[in-house]
């Protein structure tokens, strides 16, 4: 009688290299917020557990983290991973410690600083960033404007139709670029009245034709929708 | 495509919704548990700490 042969069991799957010791996250996903603040501020952390503390900060949303955070905005190795804990944390001690950098940041992380700002819509910094947007250096103009039309606000929309007279080459772009997104951030607050203005600002023949044509798009398709007041 | 009225087999919307599916699937992995996605909100509905990791700071001067 043939015997039925035993199953070979099946080969171990192939472990993935860990990485060197140094670099291994260990406790950090675990630690809560106190412990990450200690991280932060202890000079005796490596750069590696400092920006692990920073994302796990920003995943658990800590606002006692917010000090400790801002405090390395202007860390050429960790700026990034400090906004990274800042930007998810949903109080205002956030968006204050990120306006409150505005003034000590240069160069590139001045630039981060704007994106992450704009990203937060936080309507306060628009005053600061209309002043970037008019500025001298072209990249942080374009990246105040494109933090401005993000934010959506009215008060954002007037600087940036303001902006579009006196801005020219790739910063006007960027401009009108930012009218667009914020028209788009109006219409979806309600404001529908404000954003038509905004596209009809994008109109004249001095905008970029992209734009202009994105514009009339946007135009054609509020004053047709079926969802339009009556 | 030979005519802008056709639409192209893998639209720009198919696209987004295939990423975020992938970019899901891996925070729940991240996150060791079962996760509802919100498709009218574009959010989990059940977990904020997940929430928090659906976008993240990039490294100066990028941004989206």
């Amino acid at each position: 009688m043939p015997q039925t042969p035993t199953p070979s069991p099946a080969p171990a799957k192939p472990q993935p290299p860990l990485p060197p010791s140094e670099f291994q996250e260990r406790d950090i996903a675990t630690l809560d917020a106190a412990a990450l603040v200690g991280i932060l501020r202890d000079p005796a952390s490596s750069e590696f557990r400092k920006a692990k503390a920073c994302v796990r900060a920003g995943e658990l949303g800590a606002k006692e983290a917010v000090p400790a955070l801002s405090a390395l905005l202007a860390d050429p190795h960790l700026s990034a991973y400090a906004r990274y804990g800042l930007e998810p944390i949903s109080d205002a001690s956030a968006d204050d410690a990120l306006r409150a950098a505005l003034t000590r940041l240069k160069g590139s992380f001045l630039i981060g600083l704007v994106n992450s700002i704009g990203k937060r819509r936080d309507a306060k910094a628009s005053e600061a960033l209309a002043k970037m947007m008019l500025g001298a250096d072209a990249d942080l103009a374009r990246a105040a404007a494109a933090a401005l039309g993000n934010i959506g606000s009215v008060a954002s929309a007037k600087e940036l139709r303001s902006a579009l007279g006196r801005t020219t080459g790739a910063v006007k772009a960027a401009v009108a670029d930012a009218c667009l997104l914020g028209a788009e951030r109006l219409l979806e607050d309600g404001k529908r009245a404000e954003a038509l203005d905004l596209y009809a600002a994008l109109s004249g023949p001095d905008i970029p034709k992209p734009m202009r044509l994105a514009a009339m798009n946007g135009i054609i398709r509020e004053e047709t929708s079926i969802g339009r007041p009556r | 495509m030979r005519s802008r009225w056709q639409m192209p087999s893998a639209s720009a919307a198919a696209a987004a919704n295939s990423h975020v599916t992938c970019h899901a699937a891996f925070i729940a992995y991240q996150r060791g548990k079962t996760l509802r996605w919100d498709i009218a909100k574009r959010a989990f509905a059940n977990d904020e700490i997940a929430n928090r990791m659906r976008s993240r700071a990039l490294r100066e001067p990028w941004r989206v």
